[in-house]
């Protein structure tokens, strides 16, 4: 844990530097009329102080010995089922207004159930294009949220086959 | 008399049929969220925040709360039946309530939790009909540095709440604070840390970050070791208690209704403490404290009615103040903001409907609650039955699109997602995420009240603590803060002089 503080204080500390400067060049004010920098700078300062604290405990405590180093991640297995995850997660936010909602849905789900942990491609399948169907009846024609059509639109159609 | 005329209408505004399905709907999903282990009451409500935008407030707020105490009974039913608790606060259940599913009797350990319940939640509502009201109107003598103040006890409620070190939930609270600043100034009109992005001039959503750092954060953590449970294959019968059991059963269930509601109410009570005192309680006064631990029902009476009662108990700081006093409250709180109502002293007065059409709702949503579960007990044992593997990407299917639907906007789709991994690395570093949603919804309320007291006193700061009631709300976070930051520190001495 010790090296997580160190890093993540680190970081704080930065982040409330660069907070604090910034509230200042928005105008700190004075007391009788805070300007817009005003909370920006006590919370920068707060946050900036608190982490310095935290900090010089953390180098202050050295690391007992029979303190367990922890590991970020326990396997190989976990961090590509982590990395794979985050990888449909941004796929989906990139193509969801190219591809289309549909298609990003269906591509998206079925991509999951066979990396987290395989699934028989026929159920897969199955899930993902009953999971398609249900967010368009309630999400697209039942709640009226418009998504993208991408590729699926009749405009596409008419593009493609003109 | 007078509450009795407005909880009629209240109870009016619960029957329209646009609140009553809401309810359903609301203990419906939250029973389900608290029967999947994983997803708690607050990712639920995370989760559920953007499809409440498509009704009333009111409505909003009936289903929220569905949801909340939803899943205080949903809870019991994977700690009855599996050992594995759905929520925190239903931890305690396991103890006893496994034990007589192990005996054949799961089926009289889930039907005195939803009886239980039902009984708990329905003398907590008259509870706080009463007490709501008195609350409210000292409320009114507020000024902007008393809404300081107030702003302060309530992040300090949350921090002495943390689990962890309380700096660390400091920073997250200074944290929350900052990312509250981002969009445009109300007072200057001028644009801070928007970094030209348009989507930053109204500021930071709550949706994308309450639904990144809950919904997608957890289910990377989730991902990472993949959940597996093994679900009692008895078949459950004799939902309905004996008559001993009901003797048994009875004054735990009176205990638990009174002890969860005021521990409900107090800041850093809530249900999960509620639960684990009535268990204690029942131990304590029990003839045959042995029996406990080895299948007393009465160790699943009393907690899983303290837990439900807590719940009430919870909505009276947020609905009378807007203070809320644990994570779920804080969303509600946010639910109400994204509405644009400010939840305090006023909602009672400006809001009638909405203040009593809640309170009623918790009513009518325990009937629903018993009427729901007792015949759908069956249902949820299926549902334990679909693997996490197949369930994480509805759930980040349903956060994409929940995210997604607010604004047609897929910037807020990558705004989630960097809360998400922000989320992520806060989990893994030991960060709480609770203080800093709070900092984030109160900071925008919290900078204009310090900054209206300052131009209005002349920038005099002492005016916070020369004004009575301001300076109590200060003293007791200072007390809160202290009696947190007390232990913890004569833990870091004695490390330190270990170190030495």
């Amino acid at each position: 844990m010790r090296r997580y503080d160190l890093a993540s204080t680190l970081f704080l500390i930065a982040l409330a530097s660069f907070v604090t400067v910034s509230g200042f060049r928005l105008g700190f004010g004075e007391w009788r009329e805070p300007g817009p920098g005003f909370l920006a700078v006590v919370s920068g300062v707060s946050l900036g102080a608190l982490a310095a604290v935290w900090f010089g405990m953390t180098v202050a405590l050295a690391r007992r010995p029979d303190e367990a180093v922890r590991r970020f991640v326990t396997d190989g297995r976990s961090l590509r089922r982590i990395g794979l995850t985050t990888a449909a997660l941004i796929a989906f936010a990139v193509l969801l207004e190219p591809i289309g909602f549909a298609l990003t849905t269906l591509a998206f789900m079925l991509f999951l159930l066979r990396v987290i942990e395989p699934q028989r491609w026929g159920f897969a399948l199955t899930v993902s294009v009953v999971t398609v169907i249900l967010c368009v009846v309630v999400f697209q024609v039942w709640l009226q949220v418009q998504f993208p059509e991408g590729l699926l639109s009749i405009h596409s159609f008419r593009r493609w086959i003109f | 008399m007078e509450t009795l005329n407005s909880l009629a209408t209240g109870l009016w505004v619960a029957m329209q049929p646009v609140n009553l399905l809401v309810c359903f709907v609301g203990v419906f999903i939250g029973t389900l969220i608290g029967v999947l282990p994983g997803i708690g009451p607050l990712g639920a409500i995370a989760l559920l925040l953007p499809s409440t935008l498509y009704v009333s407030p009111v409505s909003s707020l009936i289903m929220l709360c569905g949801i909340y105490y939803g899943a205080m009974y949903g809870g019991s039913t994977t700690s009855v039946l599996l050992n594995i608790p759905g929520e925190a606060a239903s931890v305690v259940t396991c103890i006893d309530g496994y034990e007589m599913a192990k005996q054949g009797r799961a089926g009289p350990a889930l039907g005195i939790s939803a009886f239980g319940s039902f009984i708990g939640g329905s003398i907590c509502v008259f509870l706080l009909a009463v007490l709501a009201p008195p609350l409210a109107r000292f409320a009114l003598r507020f000024g902007p540095p008393e809404y300081f103040s107030l702003m302060v006890l309530g992040l300090t409620i949350l921090i002495y709440l943390a689990n962890g070190p309380i700096l660390k939930a400091l920073m997250m609270a200074a944290l929350g604070l900052i990312l509250g600043i981002v969009g445009t100034d109300t007072i200057s009109g001028r644009q801070r840390f928007t970094f030209g992005i348009l989507e930053l001039n109204d500021g930071i959503g709550i949706i994308p970050v309450v639904m990144g750092l809950f919904g997608i954060s957890e289910v990377l953590l989730n991902v990472e070791k993949v959940l597996r449970r093994d679900v009692l294959q008895a078949r459950i019968q004799g939902l309905l208690p004996t008559l001993q059991d009901w003797k048994d059963s009875i004054r735990p269930i009176l205990r638990g209704t009174v002890l969860g509601f005021f521990l409900g109410i107090l800041p850093g009570g809530g249900a999960v403490l509620a639960s684990f005192a009535s268990y204690a309680m029942e131990k304590k006064v029990s003839k045959h404290p042995e029996r406990f631990g080895r299948g007393a029902i009465e160790g699943v009476a009393g907690p899983e009615t303290a837990n439900n009662a807590a719940t009430a108990g919870a909505m009276i700081p947020l609905l009378t103040l807007g203070v809320p006093n644990n994570g779920v409250t804080a969303l509600m709180l946010g639910a109400l903001v994204i509405h644009g109502l400010q939840p305090g002293a006023l909602l009672m007065k400006e809001q009638p409907a909405l203040f009593w059409g809640t309170i009623a709702s918790m009513y009518v949503g325990n009937v629903l609650l018993l009427v729901l579960n007792l015949p759908l007990i069956g249902l949820w044992v299926q549902v334990l039955r679909v693997p996490y593997p197949v369930l994480a990407p509805l759930i980040l299917l349903f956060c994409l699109i929940g995210v997604y639907s607010v604004n047609n906007s897929v910037a807020e789709i990558w705004f989630m997602l960097l809360f998400g991994a922000l989320g992520y690395l806060m989990k893994k570093f030991e960060y709480e995420s609770p203080p800093l949603v709070l900092a984030l919804i109160l900071g925008p309320m919290f900078e204009n009240a310090l900054r209206q007291s300052l131009i209005l006193f002349d920038g005099n700061p002492s005016v916070f603590f020369t004004r009575p009631l301001s300076a109590l709300f200060l003293v007791v976070s200072a007390l809160l803060m202290l009696s947190n930051a007390a232990p913890w520190i004569r833990g870091k001495k004695r490390l330190l002089a270990e170190a030495d």
